[in-house]
């Protein structure tokens, strides 16, 4: 789902999104790697300053939290006896929720570590997974 | 702020990713198929991605990948789990 969001931004033209899809494909294929293996939109965050990170990461959480209101507002497609209508709206919203936990859960480990000036000089980085601490940081 | 044609354009997006949802395309029992074969593999990912060490290197952000990975997998097999109950529900529930 997350190659179709970064590839096929709403601003671009279609010829424009195939383009950008055959690069990233014929790229990927050149490393022995297919395209639906990775995220395009967090393959690079490991050569990002924190500073920039938290810049994409924020970018990327408002793309979710848009995402999940504009979904909020489309008009139910499926019946209660339509269950693969309903299947792929709830799998639509289930991913975006995960994404949206996770992204809270990492700006602010990472707003933390900035704040303290640590980062840069090699401080140890690793994802928080007790609610209680990420709770106490916000 | 986004104007009021990209935000257009974004809704348009998620219409085109629900109407090219793989599931679109199979009948209930196909559907029940895959997903059930697809929770074995999101099972067996999952356990794998628990194996690993609780703690990364040193300044490793592949750490947050592996959080990102298991954040997904997790809410992925809890929809698998959800729907593969509802379609076995409307299978029996069919006359």
């Amino acid at each position: 789902m997350w190659q179709i969001i970064c590839l096929c931004l709403p601003a671009i033209t279609m010829s424009e999104r195939q383009r950008l899809f055959a690069l990233f494909s014929k790229t990927l294929h050149a490393y022995g790697r297919e395209p639906a293996e990775m995220d395009i939109g967090l393959f690079f965050l490991h050569s990002l300053s924190t500073g920039e990170a938290l810049t994409v990461l924020e970018e990327r959480r408002d793309l979710v939290i848009r995402s999940q209101e504009l979904m909020a507002r489309l008009p139910v497609k499926g019946t209660a006896e339509d269950v693969i209508e309903m299947a792929i709206d709830d799998h639509m919203q289930t991913i975006l929720a995960a994404e949206r936990i996770w992204l809270d859960r990492t700006l602010a480990q990472l707003r933390t570590l900035n704040a303290r000036g640590s980062v840069e000089n090699g401080a140890c980085i690793s994802p928080i997974t007790d609610t209680t601490t990420i709770q106490a940081m916000s | 702020m986004l104007s009021k044609d990209v935000e257009l354009a974004l809704a348009v997006l998620w219409r085109e990713i629900a109407q090219e949802h793989f599931l679109r395309s199979l009948t209930i029992p196909e559907a029940l198929a895959a997903l059930e074969q697809r929770r074995d593999v999101a099972d067996h990912l999952l356990a794998q991605i628990y194996r690993e060490p609780a703690h990364s290197r040193c300044g490793d952000k592949a750490a947050f990948m592996l959080a990102h990975c298991r954040e997904l997998l997790e809410a992925e097999l809890a929809w698998l789990d959800r729907t593969i109950s509802c379609l076995q529900s409307s299978i029996r529930a069919a006359p």
